[in-house]
């Protein structure tokens, strides 16, 4: 009974820290840790949602190829070349976050309040609010999304895509191939 | 006036805690850690190879790229050179090793700068934070609050410390009664709500709490003697001059303010005394009594501790030595403790003499009481005292002297009602209205004693009479330090036991204080 309530604390305790995170498009284990941003060349993994021909919203999501003044390059199993002036919405990720271990973390802490006696009052809040904080802060960093983007967002997140160049001169769209989901060690 | 200064203690301790809540919780806001900048070749001189971005990417006009380490810029030359790897459009590797490439190739320079994580920081803050407060404790285990029942009143919104009973009653022989003057309660009605706790590792038992009310005029107060004796004191004289061994303190002794005179303990040897000179110049020739408002520092609840922890495991075959073997061992083990002064007092002779008139001192560091001491020879316009006690073991808040008028006698008031916070079944009431009965408590426990006062509440000055003993427990930490040299050098060689746990009290005492308060707690 007593380890059944301690879990649903537990669980509750990390709904709560975990509630506030931005939710990660990519698949799984896609993204690098972020010092491995130094040392990769692929774009980062872009989400956009555009209307399509029969004015029904689509999404499409993968590697971020390059973009031009009208057109943005995605690449998963298929290039996708998306008109910028039909996209409403785009998500730009760059690395993996430890949004799971910060929430875990903080959910440990705020459990270890129970030896703090009563300065518990004080210090299980804060855990809790240093803990939806800290979680929330991690997902949304490095992490660029807007409604309707401008040619400004564009130009601000080209620098993440796999060409920021701009697509290169006689360049076969054909041969590109999708990054290969990135196997932790 | 004590209690106004743990309350500011912890109203700063709260706004701490407030301000560094909201720095951990700002800073664990998102921002951005990924600092990627791409500049034309030409720019590249402007980026210096460092430790912060030690690869370069070079995106060539071709689609292929460079992930160089080491590298350099020869813009004479117009070529970069590196270590790493060459990269085809799919980011295989073509090729690793040195490259010079010339910069007409190159289509941008990348460069990536990681910062530290701002959630990662403001949650090892926390965690440093949390692991403080859980070890605040086991690090020092000697500073964590403990002694004997507190007694509380509430305000009408809180309750607030009024005093500590039987501090000295360690054991079921030395089981011995305390009263502490409520010198701070003016009651609102004629029922008086009295919450005992017990807020340390310890078992307090407690064979009565009663209330003592003293009839006295409106303008008047009443103080107890050391010996036990209440009067009715009259005009008060204040404090004219105040000299330490450390200076003026006469400022400190003016007022009962909560704002504390006190000294640290001797480098050397913790019996070491010292004095205070008292200068009062009366108005009105008459009997006067000196009132002292004091408490200990943690030098004693350090020695007592300290004392328990070299005993170790035997703590318990010396306790129960101390019940069997009566008062021949209660001297033997008593004497450390009557080595370290309480504060005596003495009187300045016409021929100029100091003459001990008499000794005060409430033991325990909680609560401040008040006493009256009465002088003997008052009739002087110039009246000069000496206090003398242990180096940094009083905290004293109020020195003045009073007219001394007639003595009262008390009126014993019983509770009317006992509350525990925690239903446990028991008839509480007759445990503590039984004389042959005790109230046990454990750590945690509180009790709401009630008593009804007379209906003209406000014509009498109270006290709080309690008698009972309390048992300490072991905390394992102190387990490591089981010593019985230095127990028997406490017993046998008291004056050299002080010296040598001078260095280790002075290494802690600047912070016993703020640790002990801060580790008042309650669940074991």
């Amino acid at each position: 009974m007593l380890i059944r309530k301690t879990l649903n604390i537990f669980l509750f305790i990390s709904i709560i820290i975990i509630s506030g995170c931005a939710h990660s498009y990519a698949p799984k284990r896609w993204l690098p840790d972020t010092r491995q941003i130094q040392t990769e060349a692929y774009g980062g993994w872009l989400t956009v949602e555009y209307k399509s021909q029969n004015k029904k919203t689509e999404r499409i999501e993968g590697e971020y190829i390059t973009s031009d003044s009208t057109r943005v390059y995605i690449l998963y199993d298929s290039l996708s070349v998306i008109p910028k002036n039909k996209i409403n919405r785009a998500v730009l990720e760059i690395d993996d976050k430890n949004t799971g271990s910060y929430s875990g973390w903080a959910t440990l802490g705020s459990a270890s309040t129970l030896s703090h006696g009563k300065f518990l009052i004080f210090t299980f809040p804060i855990w809790i609010a240093t803990g939806v904080s800290a979680s929330s802060g991690e997902s949304f960093r490095d992490r660029y999304a807007e409604d309707n983007p401008s040619s400004a967002y564009w130009n601000e997140i080209i620098k993440f895509s796999r060409f920021p160049q701009g697509l290169p001169e006689n360049l076969n769209l054909k041969i590109l191939r999708r990054k290969e989901i990135y196997e932790k060690k | 006036m004590y209690l106004k200064t743990k309350s500011g203690e912890l109203k700063a301790g709260f706004s701490l805690i407030i301000v560094l809540s909201f720095a951990v919780i700002f800073l664990s806001c998102a921002q951005s850690r990924i600092e990627r900048t791409t500049v034309n070749i030409h720019k590249i001189k402007k980026y210096n190879f460092d430790e912060e971005t030690p690869f370069i990417k070079l995106h060539m006009h071709s689609g292929e790229a460079y992930i160089l380490s080491n590298w350099t810029a020869d813009d004479k030359n117009k070529i970069l050179k590196g270590n790493g790897n060459h990269l085809d459009i799919n980011r295989s590797i073509i090729d690793s090793g040195n490259f010079s490439i010339q910069y007409d190739s190159i289509a941008l320079v990348e460069t990536n700068k990681i910062n530290s994580s701002n959630s990662l920081t403001a949650l090892s803050i926390m965690t440093g934070i949390s692991l403080a407060v859980t070890g605040l404790c086991i690090a020092n285990p000697k500073a964590c609050f403990g002694s004997c029942p507190t007694f509380y009143i509430c305000d009408g919104n809180d309750y607030k410390l009024q005093a500590e009973g039987f501090s000295a009653s360690i054991a079921p022989s030395l089981e011995d009664s305390d009263i502490d003057a409520l010198y701070n309660f003016k009651p609102k009605s004629n029922i008086l709500d009295i919450q005992v706790r017990n807020e340390a590792l310890e078992t307090h038992a407690i064979r009565h709490v009663n209330i003592l009310a003293l009839p006295r005029g409106e303008k008047n107060r009443v103080l107890i003697t050391p010996g036990g004796k209440f009067f009715e004191t009259l005009k008060l004289t204040g404090l004219k001059n105040a000299l330490g061994n450390e200076g003026d303190c006469t400022l400190k002794l003016q007022c009962l303010d909560g704002n504390e005179w006190f000294s640290k303990a001797d480098s050397n040897d913790l019996a070491e005394n010292e004095t205070i000179e008292l200068e009062f110049e009366q108005s009105t020739i008459s009997k006067k009594g000196l009132i002292i408002a004091c408490r200990q520092t943690l030098l004693s609840t350090f020695l007592f501790y300290q004392s328990l922890a070299y005993m170790g495991k035997n703590a318990g075959f010396y306790l129960s030595k101390l019940e069997k073997d009566g008062s021949d061992l209660k001297n033997i083990i008593g004497y450390p403790g009557r080595l370290l002064k309480n504060i005596e007092i003495l009187q300045q002779s016409s021929s100029g003499k100091w003459v001990k008139i008499s000794q005060t001192g409430e033991t325990g560091p909680i609560a401040t009481d008040i006493k009256i001491i009465p002088l003997k020879n008052t009739y002087t316009k110039e009246l000069k005292l000496r206090l003398k006690m242990t180096r940094g073991m009083w905290r004293i808040d109020y020195a003045a002297l009073a007219d001394i008028g007639k003595e009262v006698f008390p009126l014993v008031i019983k509770p009317s009602e006992i509350l525990p916070e925690k239903v446990n079944g028991s008839n509480v009431e007759d445990l503590l209205l039984n004389e042959d009965s005790l109230l046990v408590t454990l750590p945690g426990d509180k009790y709401n004693i009630f008593y009804e006062l007379p209906d003209n509440y406000n014509s009498y000055e109270y006290f709080i009479e309690s008698k009972g003993y309390y048992l300490e427990w072991i905390r394992d930490a102190w387990l490591a330090e089981e010593n019985s040299s230095m127990i028997t050098e406490m017993i046998f060689n008291t004056n050299r036991y002080f010296r040598d746990l001078a260095p280790q009290y002075k290494k802690i005492e600047s912070e016993m204080e703020k640790a002990f308060w801060k580790s008042k707690y309650v669940n074991p």
